[in-house]
């Protein structure tokens, strides 16, 4: 831990995560739902978690702002938010230094911008009451500043401010809970499928809006995606999660082009691009497993054609494979490449045009 | 647009259907005028965004909701009496036509077995003489949809199924009764990407091995080009279809401003492509209300193409264009050299 602590001030790392797990208690037993989940986030970075329903990444990102619900347990595993270099136990917080926590450093806009906000209140007195519940500042300021979040997230504040959320369409829903995370300048924003309900032209201005907070606000941004395109448009590091792991974590062009983890490529070669020509798409056979009841090792052995007599009994690590920045857990990384060299004009295409 | 004399043209056909919700001054006109034919065989899909009618047209065609006006016609007869009653053949349309609903989580009766909901259609259409026949043909559906071991099916509720086998088990009862033609209404959206292609690989066979038609809406650009790359695909805005192309042609080549604006935002799930994409830009970003419909052509207000004094006066017709596509823009339509 030691000197983590010195690589974190240095590396400006706002929250480390490391060795998370939780679960919840239903009648059939105990869902493990996040299962030894470590990853930093570093600023002005943004990181895509992504998996299937039910793979536990937005349990994770629940559990990172501590809203976890009643049935949830943590049993194990350490949330550290940096406050300069001093770091912030978070799952030690009390209530009241939660609150702190919560928004004003850490925020996290919810899956469905329809049902976020109190249908009876109009836009200002919510945001006023996230204010206030967060020990924000003085009235007058908050209005300023909510008028100079709802421009800089290209609506027009007059109309929208004192409108109630009915009367706004789902992508000016979704801009303002974008810019209500905003208002007390927090260090780390979360988002949980930020664009998944909204119409594709919609999704382009959060996807740029997004880009553009990401470069100028330069904030650590964690968001969580079943849409493997929403990863390649905004990611910088993409992770993917399985029954509740994260079994593969890398630079985007590393997921998207040299996947190192069966899944991974299986999701890449199950989702058809829409522009081109025409590919033949593979399914990935079977379905995620029970998290009451996984199978042992690899969890993800019974779907996986690399699977070997070494998977069924014990599960791989994550751990690093190319340079420092990609890590993988699995122990057939060398085949699983092996079907990827047509990945592999791609990869250099791309890391050709980010240098030139 | 002659041949075809001897042979149905079209196994169903759509023509110029309206089809208004709401009372007076609350009355919306959710699809207006909408016409398209499809061949035995072929594949269509219907795309465009929440709203935009396809939902509504879908049902139509399905025979679920009558048109307001226009005419669907099943194998070249209409579905409607003009007086708007079932027409004569209504029981063979609605045999022949089948639906498969977007939310498997609510499409399945939760009270009812598979067996239950697979039989109930045989027996009550005679397509099986007794519940033993009902059997082995329910054995026989589960296995055409990919569902095996079928012991481990037949008698499990919907609850106790993925996702993506109770869209399995929404195929086979669309199937039970030997339908020539399938509507598929999002029928893939709800279910996870891993489970997704094999999915729709298994509706495609259908296509290969009964020869079923299918008229797929989604709002997925990825998910209809690769089940209709052989087909045809519909774009649909605020109501009306606005391009008809084939799919490569549609994907690769768009010509309506609004199927290029389309194409131009929607992400890729590739980072060199996505990123590199040209984009639309278009002048507004609101979608109009349906009480409040902008004046000639719907899509004026935010085209890029806008001409004043021509697109917000007289409303574009989907014209032929050659290559055997058809598109609604006064603009794409002259440049593309239409005869109107």
């Amino acid at each position: 831990m030691e000197n983590k602590v010195a690589d974190a001030s240095k590396s400006k790392v706002p929250l480390t995560v490391e060795d998370l797990w939780v679960e919840y208690k239903i009648e059939r037993g105990v869902v493990k739902a996040v299962r030894g989940v470590s990853f930093e986030l570093a600023r002005g970075e943004s990181l895509a978690l992504i998996g299937e329903s039910g793979c536990g990444k937005t349990t994770l990102g629940v559990a990172l702002i501590r809203l976890l619900v009643k049935a949830a347990r943590i049993p194990k595993g350490e949330i550290t938010y940096w406050r300069g270099n001093q770091g912030v136990d978070v799952l030690s917080l009390k209530e009241k230094e939660l609150r702190r926590f919560r928004w004003r450093e850490c925020a996290m806009v919810f899956q469905s911008a329809l049902n976020a906000f109190n249908p009876v209140l109009r836009i200002w007195d919510q945001i006023l009451d996230t204010s206030k519940a967060h020990g924000g500042m003085p009235r007058a300021q908050v209005r300023e500043r909510a008028m100079q979040l709802l421009e800089y997230v290209q609506l027009d504040p007059k109309r929208v401010i004192d409108a109630y959320p009915h009367e706004l369409s789902g992508g000016m829903r979704q801009r303002v809970l974008l810019a209500m995370s905003l208002l007390l300048d927090p260090q780390v924003l979360i988002l949980d499928e930020p664009t998944t309900a909204l119409d594709i032209l919609t999704q382009r201005t959060i996807i740029d809006l997004l880009r553009r907070l990401k470069e100028e606000i330069g904030f650590a941004m964690l968001f969580i995606s079943h849409d493997l395109a929403t990863a390649a448009e905004l990611a910088d590091r993409v992770a993917t999660m399985y029954a509740g792991s994260i079994v593969e974590l890398g630079p985007v062009a590393d997921i998207f082009y040299r996947p190192a983890h069966p899944y991974t490529l299986g999701l890449i070669r199950a989702v058809p691009t829409v522009t081109g020509e025409f590919e033949k798409l593979i399914s990935i056979p079977g379905a995620p497993p029970d998290l009451v009841d996984p199978p042992p090792g690899c969890k993800f052995h019974p779907r996986c054609p690399y699977a070997t007599e070494r998977c069924l009994t014990e599960e791989p690590k994550l751990e690093v494979h190319y340079g420092e920045t990609h890590s993988v857990a699995c122990f057939n990384v060398r085949r699983v490449q092996e079907d990827t060299h047509d990945l592999q004009e791609r990869y250099e295409r791309y890391m050709g045009g980010k240098t030139l | 647009m002659s041949e075809g004399l001897q042979k149905p043209q079209y196994l169903i056909e759509a023509r110029n259907l309206v089809r208004m919700f709401g009372a007076r001054r609350e009355r919306v006109t959710a699809v207006d005028g909408v016409s398209f034919g499809i061949r035995e065989g072929e594949v269509v899909c219907l795309v465009g965004e929440s709203g935009c009618g396809k939902t509504t047209t879908g049902k139509m065609i399905a025979g679920l909701l009558k048109p307001t006006a226009g005419q669907v016609l099943y194998t070249e007869k209409p579905v409607w009496t003009p007086r708007g009653d079932r027409g004569e053949d209504f029981k063979k349309f609605r045999l022949g036509v089948q639906i498969i609903h977007q939310d498997p989580y609510a499409s399945l009766n939760p009270s009812h077995t598979i067996y239950q909901i697979l039989s109930a259609p045989l027996l009550h259409h005679k397509f099986a003489a007794n519940t033993r026949e009902a059997l082995d043909r329910v054995i026989e559906l589960l296995t055409t949809v990919g569902l095996s071991p079928v012991e481990d099916f037949l008698y499990k509720y919907p609850h106790q199924l993925s996702g993506g086998q109770r869209q399995r088990v929404s195929v086979a009862r669309a199937l039970t009764v030997n339908p020539r033609f399938i509507v598929a209404d999002e029928a893939v959206s709800m279910v996870d990407v891993s489970i997704r292609v094999g999915l729709l690989n298994m509706m495609a066979d259908l296509k290969r091995e009964l020869g079923v038609t299918y008229l797929f809406i989604t709002h997925d650009l990825a998910v209809a080009k690769f089940f209709a790359w052989e087909g045809r695909i519909a774009v649909m805005y605020v109501g009306s279809i606005v391009e008809f192309a084939s799919t490569p042609q549609l994907i690769n080549d768009p010509l309506h401003p609004y199927s290029k604006a389309l194409l131009a935002a929607v992400p890729e799930a590739d980072p060199e492509l996505t990123r590199s994409k040209q984009r639309v830009e278009l002048r507004s970003q609101d979608i109009p209300s349906l009480l409040a419909l902008p004046s000639g052509c719907r899509f004026h207000p935010r085209c890029p193409y806008f001409e004043p004094g021509l697109c917000d006066v007289e409303r574009p017709e989907l014209l032929p264009v050659g290559n055997n596509r058809q598109v609604a823009c006064h603009i794409a339509a002259r440049e593309a050299g239409a005869v109107s």
